[in-house]
């Protein structure tokens, strides 16, 4: 997979509102390209923390105990920005190459 | 959950708080209350805590050998280099200098920069206790006379003054160098998912091939200038020495490329990336 893709990816779930750890799991889940050792996100998120991408506070649950949530902060938004347009034009290279039956 | 159940809970957790050994207690008890919480979670969403279960969501969420030991890294980076608790910050370089060879090497080389800017203060502070005859701290001897010749030809105000700028000017450097590092490198669990930690292989091999060059002249023009004798230590035989000859002075300037090279190597690799249009 294309380095810095996981990033990508939580920043742009995170992008869409807070989430927690276990949700942020569930959301990669549903893109089956993205396997993972769940336990792995968490260095991850940390590390994001650790840029300044990504705030966390701790959050009573309504069932259970609490929950950590993360949310994107300004330098997360401008980063997600970047990655984003990073990405489309690695998609369109990669799509120009693949899906071109009459090249050389 | 039955006994069984939270038996096999309780021991994830302990082999999690296990691989995170080394940092503060209050990284370990919040990993370890995520980790317990992402658990809780998923049984929740299971709606079943058999054993089955409980088993298929520890498998999910991986060895907590394979990440315990990043999530403890960056939970104390984050808080030491981004909330600045010089605790946390010392921890997480000392945890960072025991996972890594090149972690080793970096820590290793700035403390002997911070024991020379050390030993430049205490020369100076020893020099002015004299001076103002405060010989039962110092002894009866003028530490010029024991001090090698750099430090004992400096006026001790000088000496004072350069020391305490080297301490501040290394302090920024090591959190650079650190912030840097840190804000490249990705946890090694994830190198096969992102495609390698590319970064961070550069950047290590460049602070080696620096610090090989810089302790391979040291020594050699050392060695060819009659600075120190043997296998005699470089930094306590060579300073005493250093305008002896052009052949003394290459020595030391191999011995500070030594101890630059962790900031050298980064600062090769920022530029080189700048070069190239890279962030």
């Amino acid at each position: 997979m294309r380095r810095g893709s996981l990033e990508l990816c939580l920043l742009a779930i995170l992008g869409r509102g807070k989430r927690y750890g276990y949700d942020l799991v569930q959301a990669l889940a549903n893109a089956e390209a993205v396997v993972i050792k769940e336990g792995t996100i968490y260095p991850l998120l940390n590390r994001l923390k650790a840029e300044g991408l990504v705030a966390a506070e701790w959050e009573p649950s309504p069932q259970g105990p609490a929950r950590k949530y993360y949310t994107l902060t300004a330098d997360g938004q401008r980063k997600l920005a970047l990655l984003r347009d990073e990405w489309r034009c690695f998609k369109t290279g990669v799509d120009r190459i693949v899906e071109d039956d009459h090249g050389p | 959950m039955d006994p069984e159940t939270t038996g096999l809970v309780e021991d994830y957790v302990r082999r999690l708080r296990r691989s995170m050994r080394g940092a503060t207690p209050d990284v370990i008890d919040e990993g370890a209350r995520e980790i317990r919480a992402h658990i809780d979670d998923a049984l929740a969403a299971n709606e079943d805590a058999g054993v089955g279960s409980v088993l298929a969501v520890l498998e999910r969420l991986g060895p907590p050998e394979e990440y315990g030991r990043d999530l403890a890294l960056y939970m104390m980076v984050e808080a030491g280099y981004r909330r600045w608790s010089l605790r946390h910050m010392v921890r997480s370089t000392l945890f960072w200098a025991l996972s890594t060879v090149v972690g080793g090497l970096v820590v290793s080389l700035f403390g002997l920069a911070y024991a020379l800017a050390l030993a430049m203060v205490g020369a100076a502070a020893a020099r002015h206790a004299w001076l103002l005859g405060l010989e039962r701290i110092v002894g009866a001897t003028d530490p010029r006379a024991v001090l090698p010749r750099p430090l004992s030809d400096a006026a001790p105000i000088a000496l004072l003054a350069a020391g305490a700028g080297l301490l501040a000017v290394l302090t920024i450097m090591a959190r650079w160098f650190v912030g840097q590092y840190v804000r490249r490198a990705r946890p090694h669990t994830l190198g096969g998912v992102e495609g390698g930690d590319e970064w961070v292989e550069r950047t290590s091999r460049r602070i080696l091939v620096i610090a090989s060059v810089g302790f391979v002249v040291a020594v050699a023009a050392g060695a060819v200038g009659g600075t120190f004798a043997g296998g005699a230590p470089a930094l306590l035989r060579a300073a005493p020495d250093f305008s002896a000859s052009p052949l003394a002075r290459l020595s030391g300037l191999g011995l500070a490329v030594l101890l630059l090279a962790p900031v050298l190597g980064v600062a090769w690799t920022v530029l080189a990336q700048r070069a190239r249009g890279g962030n």
